[in-house]
């Protein structure tokens, strides 16, 4: 008998033990997620979330009330002696580099203004500024991430201000395009993306596009195609060469949706791709998606994708790009080292382009980190005048020194077009200028990611047909639209 | 036996008073260990069972539902499916070692003295002090298309370009046989010691009959290592029912969900969808599904302990 128990218990503790990792999971989430004031919301799911709403509202009504008022200083010299506490998670080299060269003339420019800027990683600064938001001694200016998970909760909690009367102040509506500010606008409750308050000023952007082989386009005689089309329409003969038309590597799944957005947001169109990630008047039932989808699963059954391409990381497929496996690779900005490194500065070039020649250009794509003021910060005329200086144009001269993509490329910025670098900051400012800057489509749902991923890995491998595929992800749209 | 702490309480008492006493003292020692399981255990564990009852995204209030979660999980094929996946798994992580292992055990015990043992027993054991992330990278680049497995099974002749942990076919076996290589140090370890426990007496018996390797195996071995081969399951089953951080650096559940595993979708489900309720009732369901597999390999413990 005791053995028995003895045993029976041991057995439990085991079992228990190996599952403490994953129940810790479950209530892990809520601590990292939620906003401070329900601090430790492990304890009590429902009554913590509960009070920590109550608070949320409140404070978040208090944070509209003190945006409204006016008398906003835009002269920094006349702001006395004052230090500036900067949180940033800009640790690569060229935008780190740019930000210290921003620094410096800032503090040259208003002696009386010193920047301490505190740089941390983009996990550390999410983790931590959680807790510092709330409390009474913030960073002066930090870096918010945009999306539901983050900038929405600070700003669900009033831990944020409202840039409204800065914007007014500073004219940035007249110089940021209204797709840009959308990314760092949200509703004061947190619950919608792209229109309410203005919380945060983004520096950098990025975009997806279709990055072309040089020599293996000449080598086979095509132009550089001047739309999607175009670019379509090469497909066949660049197989028929023997050349592998499009590399490919989706085993990190955000690739699948980078490929797709390049036709599907033209096809859609900037006001309809838009409207469906803010939870707007449109459908993924748009006949763009199925038509979209059905090109990209003719794609993959004709071979104009890398093969086992679900095995190759994104990582891979940009270096085996950089080696010539390809003529086309469709994927973000963010691999231009990775391309560079491989076919030299101007072996390869970059394409945003419209669904037919001509057409208005629009394209997937994000912003830096927006920097955003804490409700609580002592001195907001102070960071505001700081994070204008940090995004204007002659910051975005700056960045374009570094090799970085400014958010808005000044006007009469210089590219030399035989550079892949070249290429990526001309085709930005156009779309900049054409404000054709689509957000990520798999932002409109917390679940569209993996309903996208997984869906669109199932589509190429001829798992599911094309109304399957349209199905499934207007259910995830549909479940969250009418769910909330 | 030696007397525990918690068999005192089941003592027949000789008198009331002292035994109160003893009682007592046997609970403080209790004590540290009980605060420690039921904060960093037992609390969580409730924590998540009651958040398994709402409807809840970390952030705003939470709603009560009662055991839809539950039902949810039951109704969604992805769930359902992922638990049908760990079942594989656990072929992978934890029937195949040991099986392997049992018959290198044997046949190392059969070859005496093998010089450099030691030596190959912690090369083969390795993987086990190796983090899972990097056995993850490791894996990815020997599976990637043009890998070693690829390079190898070209050299024999048998020339592909598979992308192993990208076919929807051999991804699962392919996340399996990472497993395999994991644990089957594990295993080999545990039966090796334990051979090495039996007494030589029972082989020279075996001997003396007339028995050969195969009926030796069977006769002598298999039975006396009824213990480490229950540790070795029970420590590679956990293994293989928490797989995690395998999944999430080789495939990430794809392609498609064809490698998606319940602890991934814990993960998935309260850090990135915001359903964390959904996810905590999975969370409870692999906690379930465990304590029945795990009472059952104990069961195959042997019954009779040495007075």
């Amino acid at each position: 008998m005791r053995h028995q128990k003895a045993r029976l218990s041991f057995a439990v503790a085991l079992g228990a033990a190996t599952v403490l990792t994953v129940a810790a999971c479950a209530p892990g989430p809520s601590s990292s997620s939620s906003s401070p004031s329900s601090a430790p919301p492990t304890g009590t799911s429902s009554s913590a979330a509960g009070s920590g709403n109550g608070q949320s509202s409140s404070a978040s009504g208090l944070s509209t009330s003190a945006g409204t008022g006016s008398g906003v200083n835009t002269d920094p010299a006349t702001m006395g002696t004052i230090k500036l506490t900067v949180w940033d998670q800009e640790t690569s080299p060229g935008i780190s580099n740019s930000l210290d060269e921003l620094n410096k003339q800032f503090h040259a420019k208003y002696p009386n203004i010193t920047i301490n800027r505190v740089v941390m990683s983009g996990t550390d600064l999410r983790t931590t500024l959680k807790l510092q938001l709330s409390s009474n001694n913030p960073p002066d200016v930090a870096q918010a991430n945009q999306g539901f998970a983050d900038m929405g909760s600070y700003v669900k909690a009033g831990l944020l201000t409202n840039l409204a009367p800065y914007n007014e102040a500073y004219g940035w509506s007249k110089r940021i395009p209204s797709s840009q500010l959308a990314l760092d606008s949200m509703t004061p409750d947190g619950s919608k993306l792209g229109t309410g308050n203005l919380y945060g000023v983004s520096g950098t952007g990025e975009v997806v596009g279709i990055f072309y082989n040089k020599s293996i386009l000449r080598k086979l005689n095509l132009p550089v195609p001047t739309s999607i089309e175009e670019f379509e329409s090469q497909l066949p003969k660049i197989k028929a060469a023997g050349v592998l038309p499009i590399e490919y590597g989706d085993q990190n799944l955000s690739p699948s949706i980078h490929l797709w957005g390049v036709t599907l947001i033209p096809a859609l169109g900037h006001t309809t791709a838009s409207a469906l990630v803010f939870g707007g008047n449109a459908s993924w039932t748009d006949p763009a998606v199925a038509k979209t989808a059905t090109t990209l699963q003719d794609w993959s059954n004709a071979g104009y994708l890398s093969p086992g391409a679900n095995g190759v990381s994104s990582n891979s497929a940009a270096t085996a790009f950089g080696k010539g496996g390809a003529a086309y690779f469709l994927a973000g900005t963010w691999n231009e080292n990775a391309i560079t490194a491989g076919l030299g500065a101007s072996g390869a070039g970059f394409l945003v382009l419209p669904e037919t020649a001509g057409g208005p250009l629009t394209a997937m794509g994000g912003l830096g980190m927006g920097w955003a003021i804490p409700t609580n910060a002592k001195h907001k005329d102070a960071s505001a005048a700081y994070i204008n200086f940090i995004t204007d144009a002659n910051a975005a001269q700056v960045l374009i020194q570094n090799n970085q993509l400014p958010a808005v490329p000044p006007a009469n910025f210089k590219a030399d077009p035989s550079t892949l670098l070249g290429n990526v900051l001309a085709d930005w400012a156009k779309l900049t200028a054409a404000n054709g800057l689509a957000p990520y489509i798999d932002w409109s749902t917390p679940t569209m990611y993996t309903t996208l991923s997984t869906n669109l890995q199932l589509l190429l491998a001829n798992k599911i047909t094309v109304p399957d595929f349209v199905k499934a992800v207007q259910a995830d749209h549909d479940k969250f639209y009418s769910g909330s | 036996m030696p007397v525990t702490a918690s068999s005192i309480g089941a003592l027949p008492p000789p008198v009331r008073r002292q035994r109160r006493r003893a009682d007592f003292v046997a609970y403080l020692y209790l004590a540290p260990a009980v605060a420690f399981v039921g904060v960093f255990l037992i609390y969580p564990l409730v924590e998540a069972g009651v958040i398994s009852l709402y409807q809840w995204d970390g952030i705003s209030v939470a709603k009560w539902v009662g055991l839809s979660n539950y039902l949810t999980a039951a109704q969604t094929p992805e769930i359902v499916q992922s638990f049908y996946h760990v079942g594989v798994l656990i072929i992978f992580f934890a029937v195949i070692p040991l099986g392997l292992a049992l018959i290198l055990a044997a046949v190392v015990q059969r070859g005496a003295r093998l010089h450099g043992l030691g030596f190959f027993q912690s090369l083969i054991f390795l993987p086990q002090v190796i983090a899972s992330v990097v056995i993850g990278v490791i894996w990815v680049s020997i599976y990637a298309p043009t890998g070693t497995m690829n390079t190898v099974l070209d050299a024999v002749g048998l020339g592909t370009q598979n992308a192993w942990l990208g076919d929807f076919n051999t991804a699962l076996p392919a996340v399996g046989l990472i497993g395999t290589w994991v644990e089957i140090g594990l295993c080999l370890v545990l039966m090796v010691t334990g051979i090495s426990q039996i007494p030589s007496e029972l082989y020279d018996a075996v001997r003396v009959d007339g028995a050969g390797a195969i009926r030796e195996f069977f006769a002598i071995t298999l039975p006396g290592l009824r213990g480490p081969i229950v540790a070795a399951l029970t420590l590679t089953v956990l293994f293989a029912l928490r797989t995690f951080d395998i999944v999430f650096v080789t495939t990430g559940g794809g392609p498609g969900t064809s490698t998606v595993v319940p602890a991934f979708l814990v993960y998935n489900l309260a850090f990135r969808e915001s359903e964390v309720g959904l996810g905590s009732a999975v969370g409870i369901l692999l906690v379930i599904v465990t304590l029945i597999i795990t009472g059952i390999i104990r069961r195959l413990e042997p019954k009779e302990i040495d007075e």
